[in-house]
């Protein structure tokens, strides 16, 4: 087998040669065609072996970072929460989170917000938010962080007829609201407001 | 129940974008099955999208679902109808040297390997939050999306003002298996990205004008170490690889046009362009670049005049999707401010740190290896072997994009913009690999000789490497 890139630089009657773009003679009604000029000479083959030793160096490289990241595993359904599970899990320490957490959240009303208490304003706490907006729509998530002052009174300003829950994330749960319905290891879900009948 | 809809939704999808591929190429009698095969997730997911949005504005539940499928199959019909009447062959390229089968066999192990680690990882973080969630709300929502998302403080990190092209394709899969499935949502990102890698092979071929090139880059391809495991990569559900095919597919099929003068490439070049600016907010900038190329092609060749339409859907589109975003109120994008004078000659002390940054960037070999040093290489020889429109044509489309979106973040508004840098720029470099791939290995592939290189096809119509000239 000649390898197309040794063949090229051989010389050739008037350095020319003809091809279909697609390289299928003619089958093409009107086959377009192309002039490709055969490179000659030592400059083209230095061209080459640069191409070729970069390319080997690109493959080596690439194969030195990339292996220890492919891990490659059976593939399976993960279930309809494939994505929020994978990330909820590490954090609240059980099985199927995303389910225990609707579970509770859907039998409430829609209309009310619910109030997320994490321990600070960090991306940790940005990231548990995301989530629980996620799963909590069409309601809306309020973020009260445990470490400002006085934050049980910062709960209980907002007005109460407009919240469905609160949920403590890694906080324990305000003395007046002990009530709470655990769904993880540090999270705690207190309704607040009736449950809505089941559609 | 479930598989059997999410099969039908799936095959309806991509049947109409065969279907559609088959349309946008007019004249022409023979069809590459594989061409049209990588080009129909593309085509089929977007015309799904853009129904379910449009038809979204009167329609909702299982009325929306009938008049898309009712559309989806009249495409297809019709798309019989002309093929019957054109008397379509469709072809399947086959390798023909033992080379072409080897780097061919390479390339389905690596498809195998992307199947795999797709199916095997969740949704990345933006998958799920910037996409995802809004397939999840209008779900719940018979199909369409409401008002109050836009308006809803707890969602704005969500980013409303993204384009629907994701998160409709998979509702559609949602909506034809009556159940939202975090696990079947990732299924149209990994076909795009399986039909990419075939493109990529395709186009670089046609390009290069030798098919075993075409192979060789969708091999590379898999050796971007960014592109394969990434955060954003090819594995992780992020849209920024299908973004980057679908703008070499513009690009591509407009350097063929260039080429061949081939009608169908110019429709392709179209179709591919219209979809930029609904795949992906950045897309708008891709869109213009490709746009641009697209402009000074037809003002050049000062052919028939219709073809200036081909710019037409795409911009339609951009006004269309940002009256639409005004009319629900949604906000402006949170991690950038107005790009104006004002913002500019405040940040302008920016530019040092961006320039470090994005260069630092381009030489992260854990990210790149080498492939952007492989960039320069090429223009380099490019450079000094043409000075044409196929080289025009490749600055633009390759290198503009690098200035402009590492000027974007001088109109940062995260309070660290170099975080903001790290964070968001890979992502937007994975937009251009492809196309930088097609430059680095068509130069290379062709060797040092006048004329060669990427686009040699181009040296026909350009006039500038003739025979005689050669010697």
């Amino acid at each position: 087998m000649s390898l197309p890139f040794i063949r090229a630089a051989e010389p050739l009657p008037h350095n020319i040669a003809c091809h279909n773009i697609d390289g299928r003679g003619s089958r093409y009604a009107n086959p377009p065609t192309k002039l490709v000029i055969q490179p000659g000479g030592s400059r083209a083959l230095l061209l080459r072996l640069m191409w070729l030793g970069a390319g080997l160096a690109f493959v080596l490289l690439s194969a030195e970072k990339i292996k220890p990241k492919l891990h490659f595993s059976a593939i399976r359904n993960r279930g309809e929460f494939a994505s929020t599970d994978s990330y909820l899990a590490p954090l609240t320490g059980v099985s199927n989170p995303s389910a225990r957490l609707l579970k509770i959240l859907d039998r409430l009303p829609q209309d009310k917000s619910v109030v997320l208490v994490v321990p600070d304003d960090g991306p940790r706490s940005a990231f548990i938010e995301q989530n629980v907006a996620y799963l909590s729509w069409p309601r809306e998530v309020i973020w009260l962080c445990a470490n400002v002052k006085q934050p049980e009174q910062a709960l209980f300003n907002l007005r109460p007829s407009s919240l469905a829950a609160v949920i403590f994330w890694e906080v324990t749960p305000f003395a007046r609201l002990k009530q709470g319905i655990r769904v993880g290891a540090t999270q705690v879900i207190v309704p607040l407001a009736a449950p809505v009948p089941a559609q | 129940m479930s598989y059997v809809g999410l099969s039908l939704a799936l095959l309806l999808a991509l049947a109409a974008g065969f279907a559609l591929t088959i349309l946008l190429m007019p004249g022409r009698r023979e069809c590459n099955v594989i061409e049209c095969l990588s080009l129909a997730p593309f085509f089929g997911f977007g015309m799904v999208s853009l129904l379910l949005w449009i038809a979204g504005f009167a329609l909702s539940g299982v009325f929306l679902k009938l008049v898309v499928t009712l559309t989806l199959a009249v495409v297809i019909l019709a798309a019989w109808r002309v093929g019957k009447k054109r008397q379509c062959l469709f072809i399947w390229s086959r390798p023909r040297s033992v080379l072409e089968w080897l780097i061919c066999l390479v390339m389905l192990v690596e498809l195998g390997a992307i199947v795999d680690l797709s199916l095997g990882r969740s949704l990345g973080w933006d998958s799920s939050f910037n996409w995802e969630i809004k397939a999840r709300i209008a779900f719940l929502n018979d199909g369409i999306i409401p008002q109050r998302y836009y308006l809803s403080p707890s969602q704005t990190a969500t980013h409303p003002e993204y384009p629907l092209f994701v998160p409709f394709a998979q509702l559609w899969l949602d909506l034809g298996m009556h159940r939202i499935n975090q696990f079947w949502e990732k299924i149209p990102l990994l076909i795009w990205n399986c039909s990419g890698v075939v493109l990529v092979a395709l186009l670089v071929g046609r390009l290069s004008g030798r098919r075993w090139l075409g192979a060789v880059a969708a091999v590379l391809l898999f050796f971007v170490p960014y592109a394969a495991c990434g955060a954003g990569g090819m594995t992780s559900g992020y849209v920024d690889f299908p973004l980057g095919i679908v703008y070499l597919a513009a690009v591509g099929y407009l350097l063929l046009y260039i080429s061949t003068g081939d009608l169908a490439s110019f429709s392709l070049y179209a179709a591919a362009l219209a979809l930029l600016p609904w795949i992906k907010r950045e897309g708008v900038v891709l869109w213009l670049l490709a746009a641009i190329c697209g402009a000074l092609t037809l003002y050049r060749s000062r052919g028939d005049r219709r073809r200036w339409l081909a710019l037409v859907p795409g911009l339609l589109i951009i006004i269309a999707w940002n009256v639409y975003l005004a009319g629900v109120g949604a906000g402006a994008p949170h991690d950038f401010m107005a790009a104006n004078l004002t913002t500019l000659s405040e940040h302008i002390g920016r530019v040092g740190p961006i320039c470090r940054s994005v260069l630092r960037e381009l030489c992260c070999q854990d990210r790149w290896s080498i492939l952007w040093l492989g960039l320069a290489l090429a223009f380099a020889q490019q450079i000094s072997q043409r000075r044409d429109a196929v080289l025009l044509i490749s600055t633009i489309t390759t290198l503009v994009p690098l200035g402009l979106y590492g000027c974007a973040y001088l109109f940062s508004a995260w309070p660290d913009y170099l975080a903001h840098i790290h964070d968001s720029l890979p992502r937007l470099l994975l937009q251009i690999t492809p196309l930088a791939l097609l430059v680095i290995v068509s130069t290379a592939g062709c060797g040092g000789g006048r004329g060669a290189g990427l686009g040699c096809v181009g040296a026909v119509s350009t006039g500038e490497a003739r025979p005689s000239r050669s010697h």
